[in-house]
């Protein structure tokens, strides 16, 4: 059966914890109520509240559950699994997003480069397939360009 | 009736025929591959709409969503995989008959009953909007607060896995949406200093990156996964008159169970699916067969799952409610083209209320059309390289987000939502819960407290008022509803 690691649902909760207070913690210097009794700060601090209640709920069924021997997605599942792809092409896109928003490299280089990093990268770094990644990346990066430039009168960086 | 008819004349017109007809097929070609779902191309598509007139931009994304429904039962019948999870149900006897070497004739009865349970679930849409929204303009601040409460804790108890995940996701889409300015008296709250939060986050990269991004990122983890070879023949698609004949009572009790599920908030047409075939199955005079490629199996799943479609657009139109995350995705369209959703939709913008009802009778007609004479075309779609649809999808995303605002900020959030989108769906917690609150909540916020300041501050009205009684104890029954049945299955 597929379950979720009881660990990934501690750490969400720890997070959302966090993320509550935070909005709690900045919920404190909001103006009193005026005009009825609720006011501005009312939503935000009841949300965090019951956030943490929920999330100490979800805590505390799955810490008894650390013990157990857990079958999760990607240990059932009949393909390997590549979390480390999914972490290096994340990476390769915030940098894709850094390159063009520091204006380093206007969107037709960078948008070429990244598009045959990735698509190397998904294809298992295999060599031959080299070529036809390239050309693709240069088809599409360009095909955009145009299409979003001379169409839709979008600028792009 | 006037407006009903110049609506669907509109839209045989030359651009709104074209738009409704790539958003029907592209919704098929989406909803057939496993991967990439209808919610992903509609929010991929929503930067391209705003450039579009907001008639024709509901129309091309209603079609999206009939076609998406419709086309994921291609791979769940030729592979056991749903390319949603509408299509579940179509799994357990489609792919055995496919197995069978019937792939064409089960192919044929979903195409078929997905047809005429959209037809049917259209006459529902048609007849029941136009005096629902009137019944809806009598509604004040009291009834919309619990109508959006209701909505929201029935998503969160009812999406798949546990209610205290549905609830958190509920909790943190309504609190990703406080920054920015307060929607009673336009106080800025919230921002921690930053310019750029000073108008909120937007809907669109919120939308993007929890849909779109995260799943691209989920399909990298699985790039390997390769489908079977299927082929599949035109031949053999058509039902005879005696088919339909047969199959006439399911057609009408699955479109019935279909568009009933869907009006109701945060029930989706997987659901609907489920009970239709629950429901062949106990009136079957051959319920053993069911599961081993039974034809009626087929038909129930099919035909419910497009009938819930048309049963989710009836709250969307007449009361700015969604039925379902497309619905939602759905509101934040009309929200981006300044348009109010809810019951003043027909009374102020009739031709976009119209337009909705219409683009789903001509979308289904051309999802006919279309899935009968090209499914064998479409199937060899599944096997389209992964690794070229990924990165071509994910530099989508980027330019659309950065074409709408101009702005890299937006890019930035969106990154954020695929992150926690990815995260959210690998600890199971809904995605549906957390969009829903994030649209609903400044609207049920705005309500209760526009409630409070007419009364000085009672909260009376809540449970004097007929329907925010009733609304108030339905939210109340969903809340409790699930932790009665899980405490009663642990004393088992």
């Amino acid at each position: 059966m597929n379950k979720v690691s009881p660990k990934l649902e501690i750490a969400m909760a720890i997070g959302l914890i966090l993320f509550g207070a935070v909005i709690y913690w900045a919920s404190l210097e909001l103006p009193e109520p005026q005009y009825e009794p609720l006011g501005t700060a009312a939503l935000p601090m009841s949300l965090a509240v019951i956030t943490f209640f929920l999330a100490m709920l979800l805590i505390a069924r799955a810490v008894p559950r650390l013990k157990e021997t857990i079958d999760v997605d990607d240990a059932t599942s009949e393909v390997t699994p590549h979390p480390k792809l999914a972490v290096f092409v994340f990476a390769l896109t915030v940098l894709f997003v850094l390159v063009m928003d520091y204006e380093i490299l206007s969107y037709l280089p960078a948008g070429i480069i990244y598009l045959t990093l990735v698509g190397f990268i998904l294809n298992h770094r295999q060599v031959s397939k080299l070529p036809w990644i390239f050309g693709f990346s240069v088809l599409l990066t360009v095909s955009t360009y145009y299409i979003f430039t001379k169409f839709f009168y979008i600028d792009l960086p | 009736m006037d407006n009903l008819l110049s609506s669907i004349g509109y839209i045989f017109t030359g651009l709104p025929f074209f738009l409704l007809f790539i958003g029907v097929f592209s919704g098929i070609i989406v909803g057939s591959i496993p991967g990439l779902t209808t919610t992903m191309l509609i929010t991929l598509t929503l930067p391209l709409t705003f450039f579009m007139e907001p008639v024709n931009a509901i129309t091309m994304l209603v079609g999206m969503y009939v076609g998406g429904i419709s086309g994921s039962q291609i791979s769940a019948t030729l592979l056991r995989m749903p390319g949603t999870p509408a299509s579940i149900m179509t799994t357990f006897d489609g792919y055995p008959m496919s197995q069978q070497g019937k792939s064409e004739r089960a192919l044929g009865l979903g195409i078929y009953a997905s047809f005429i349970g959209g037809i049917i679930s259209w006459v529902f849409l048609a007849l029941l909007s136009p005096p629902l929204s009137k019944l809806a303009l009598t509604f004040g601040p009291w009834e919309y607060f619990t109508m959006v409460l209701m909505a929201l804790v029935m998503l969160a108890s009812l999406s798949q896995g546990s209610m205290i995940k549905g609830l958190l996701a509920a909790c943190l889409g309504m609190m990703v949406h406080l920054p920015g300015v307060d929607p009673s008296l336009g106080q800025m709250r919230l921002t921690f200093g930053v310019e750029a939060l000073e108008s909120g986050l937007s809907l669109m990269p919120v939308l993007v990156g929890a849909f779109a991004v995260s799943q691209i990122f989920k399909d990298i983890v699985q790039i390997d996964a390769r489908p079977p070879s299927v082929s599949v023949k035109r031949s053999g698609m058509f039902l005879s008159f005696a088919d339909l004949k047969k199959y006439t009572p399911s057609f009408l009790r699955s479109s019935v169970i279909g568009t009933w599920i869907g009006l109701l908030p945060g029930i989706g047409a997987n659901i609907a699916a489920m009970l239709s075939y629950s429901a062949a199955k106990s009136v079957s005079k051959e319920p053993e067969k069911f599961g081993t490629g039974h034809e009626h199996g087929v038909v129930a799943a099919e035909t419910a799952n497009n009938a819930a479609v048309g049963g989710a657009l009836i709250p969307l139109i007449t009361m700015g409610i969604p039925g379902s995350v497309v619905d939602a995705i759905l509101i934040g369209a009309l929200i981006i083209h300044n348009l109010e959703p809810g019951p003043m939709l027909f009374t102020t913008n009739p031709e976009i209320a119209y337009g909705v009802i219409s683009a789903y009778l001509v979308g289904n007609i051309i999802m006919f059309g279309i899935m009968i004479f090209s499914v064998a075309w479409i199937a060899r779609l599944l096997y389209v390289p992964r690794a070229y649809l990924m990165s071509a999808i994910l530099l989508f995303c980027i330019i659309g987000i950065f074409a709408v605002s101009n702005s890299f900020f937006d890019v930035y959030v969106m990154l954020i939502f695929g992150v926690v989108g990815f995260l959210m769906d690998r600890a199971k917690f809904p995605l549906g819960p957390f969009v829903i609150g994030f649209v609903l909540s400044p609207i049920a916020e705005a309500q209760l407290r526009s409630g409070l300041m007419s009364t000085e501050g009672s909260i009376e009205p809540l449970f004097t008022r007929p329907f925010s009684a009733t609304f108030l104890a339905v939210s109340i029954f969903f809340l409790i509803w699930p932790m009665y049945s899980e405490w009663k299955k642990s004393r088992v």
